[in-house]
């Protein structure tokens, strides 16, 4: 190999190094909020905190539900509703149980925050789903009135 | 029994023998045929002795005294029957236990039909897991038994093996086609963990292969020829398998985690009401997100159970971030039971994902709209039980 196509691959595996995504620290009480958005993009009256209510999910020992996501449940009456899984990458956000991607327009704002970040590029709702190990991923883009359940 | 019906009987020298022994009665009496009913079925003539060889093809008819009424000969394949010593082609299964229908000369077996006149199958296998790479007789998918029919036989269509009379042989070829007792142990990677015998007496449920027989989960009983003989089900045992499942969603490291962890207890209680484990491991594994809810970490309480101190199984209670009033439990295990024991009369029996879930409904577990329910309960719960089974397998 001549030296003018090494130094170029060099470069390459440099330029990549540098590129490489930064994780971004998701607090609890951030990742609440995008949760609580996606509860009332959903159609629930979240002021009501004797019914809806919203927590971390996480392992008796601490570990994340999902590596490299922040995850909250939201409940209903100790039930859960969803388990609202949020990139620490891009701040997408998904529910992996229903295989669910939530794409509504207030959230839009935060991701590209975390994605500014991180420096990372958005998934698709496919990569997404590999990630959450579910399969044929749904993106919801419009809120729900709840009148109209 | 009635006129022109025959009274049969067989049984095996061992239970690991292809050697089984057969015994028939014609029964009735022409003049008594109008009257029919039991009366009449007691009007069976001598008993006819049949000897099979170790493939199960008869090869001598003996009185009850020993006195030889016919002898058989035939070709490797079944072909060139020829009968001797004055008998008569009188048995059903004239080939290696194969069912011969007598108005197309051909053999039934359970997924093929084979014709001894021409010794081969009529159809292709439709089992690809039959292909051999090591054999190239399984590439001929029309070939008996991979062109060996003094050494192996296929009851089914789908798996040439050493023993007829075994289970392994009502199989579809799960392991390397030694004929060895881990035929099915060895194809336990390939195919579903779920078993589903065609005894009712076993259940519906999940079994475990201890090396030579498979053991119901929750009873211990063992399934095999023997068992089912004992039974009067008939042998072979004809077991079926759930489709083929490969390891799927192992990204999902708390799920899978979740699921080895409490596999075995929800087998008891999916046993108990007569459903798939993964019904009860998937509807738990939603309820509690993988077990990440606060109340599947704080109290055990893996299926949202509500009631209290006073729900069955329940050891306190313990209150949501909302306030109300929730179970707490000793264990997994508790949890399910308490489950089972309020809403098993809803679920029990009912093994189809979207009808177990949408009992759930019916009996109020979630009320499956909102606005204190999910209205996607059904899809989401019986999605979740159906990418359960292959989260089971793995790594």
């Amino acid at each position: 190999m001549s030296l003018v196509p090494s130094i170029f691959l060099l470069f390459l595996m440099f330029a990549a190094s540098q590129a490489q995504s930064v994780i971004v620290h998701i607090t609890t009480s951030d990742a609440v909020d995008l949760a609580r958005m996606i509860a009332s993009d959903e159609g629930y009256d979240i002021q009501n905190t004797e019914v809806y209510y919203f927590d971390s999910l996480k392992t008796r020992d601490g570990k994340p539900l999902l590596k490299g996501y922040t995850s909250v449940g939201f409940y209903i009456r100790g039930n859960i509703r969803s388990s609202i899984s949020i990139s620490e990458t891009t701040g997408q956000a998904f529910d992996m149980n229903s295989c669910e991607v939530f794409d509504y327009p207030d959230l839009k704002p935060f991701q590209e925050r975390i994605a500014h970040l991180s420096k990372t590029k958005r998934k698709t709702a496919q990569e997404l789903a590999d990630d959450a190990g579910c399969s044929s991923p749904k993106v919801l883009t419009n809120p729900i009135s709840l009148a109209g359940r | 029994m009635r006129w022109g019906q025959r009274r049969s009987f067989h049984w095996q020298v061992a239970q690991s023998s292809a050697l089984r022994y057969s015994v028939f009665q014609d029964c009735g009496c022409p003049a008594l045929a109008l009257l029919g009913g039991p009366r009449n079925a007691l009007l069976c003539g001598a008993a006819h002795f049949q000897h099979q060889d170790w493939l199960g093809t008869e090869r001598l008819r003996t009185t009850y005294n020993g006195g030889v009424e016919g002898s058989f000969t035939s070709l490797p394949f079944g072909d060139g029957l020829t009968t001797a010593s004055g008998g008569s082609d009188a048995d059903a299964s004239h080939y290696a236990t194969l069912d011969h229908d007598y108005e197309s000369d051909t053999e039934h077996a359970d997924f093929r039909q084979y014709s001894s006149a021409q010794g081969h199958w009529l159809s292709p296998d439709p089992y690809s897991g039959s292909y051999d790479f090591s054999n190239p007789q399984s590439f001929n998918r029309y070939v008996y038994a991979t062109n060996n029919p003094l050494g192996l036989v296929d009851a089914s269509g789908l798996n040439a093996c050493v023993d007829n009379a075994s289970i392994y042989c009502s199989l579809p070829n799960f392991g390397d086609n030694d004929g060895t007792a881990n035929e099915l142990s060895e194809g336990l990677s390939t195919f579903g963990p779920s078993v589903t015998t065609s005894a009712g007496i076993f259940g519906t449920g999940n079994f475990t292969w201890n090396g030579w027989a498979w053991v119901n989960n929750y009873n211990g009983d063992e399934i095999d020829d023997a068992a089912a003989e004992e039974e009067g089900l008939g042998t072979p045992l004809v077991m079926s398998f759930g489709p083929a499942i490969s390891p799927s969603g192992c990204s999902a490291t708390q799920a899978v985690s979740f699921i080895k962890t409490n596999q075995a207890a929800a087998a008891k209680v999916a046993q108990q009401l007569g459903v798939p484990t993964q019904n009860v491991l998937g509807l738990s594994g939603i309820e509690s997100t993988w077990g990440t809810s606060n109340a599947a970490t704080q109290a055990n309480n893996f299926f949202g159970l509500h009631g209290g101190a006073n729900a069955p199984f329940a050891t306190g209670v313990w209150y949501t971030g909302g306030g109300q009033a929730m179970s707490s439990f000793p264990s997994y295990l508790a949890s399910a039971q308490s489950f089972a024991e309020q809403y098993g009369g809803y679920v029990q029996g009912v093994t189809n994902p979207t009808a177990f879930a949408q009992a759930l409904v019916t009996a109020g577990f979630n009320p499956g709209k909102a606005p204190l329910g999910n209205p996607n309960f059904v899809r989401d719960t019986a999605a979740t039980i159906n990418a359960t089974p292959g989260r089971m397998l793995c790594p």
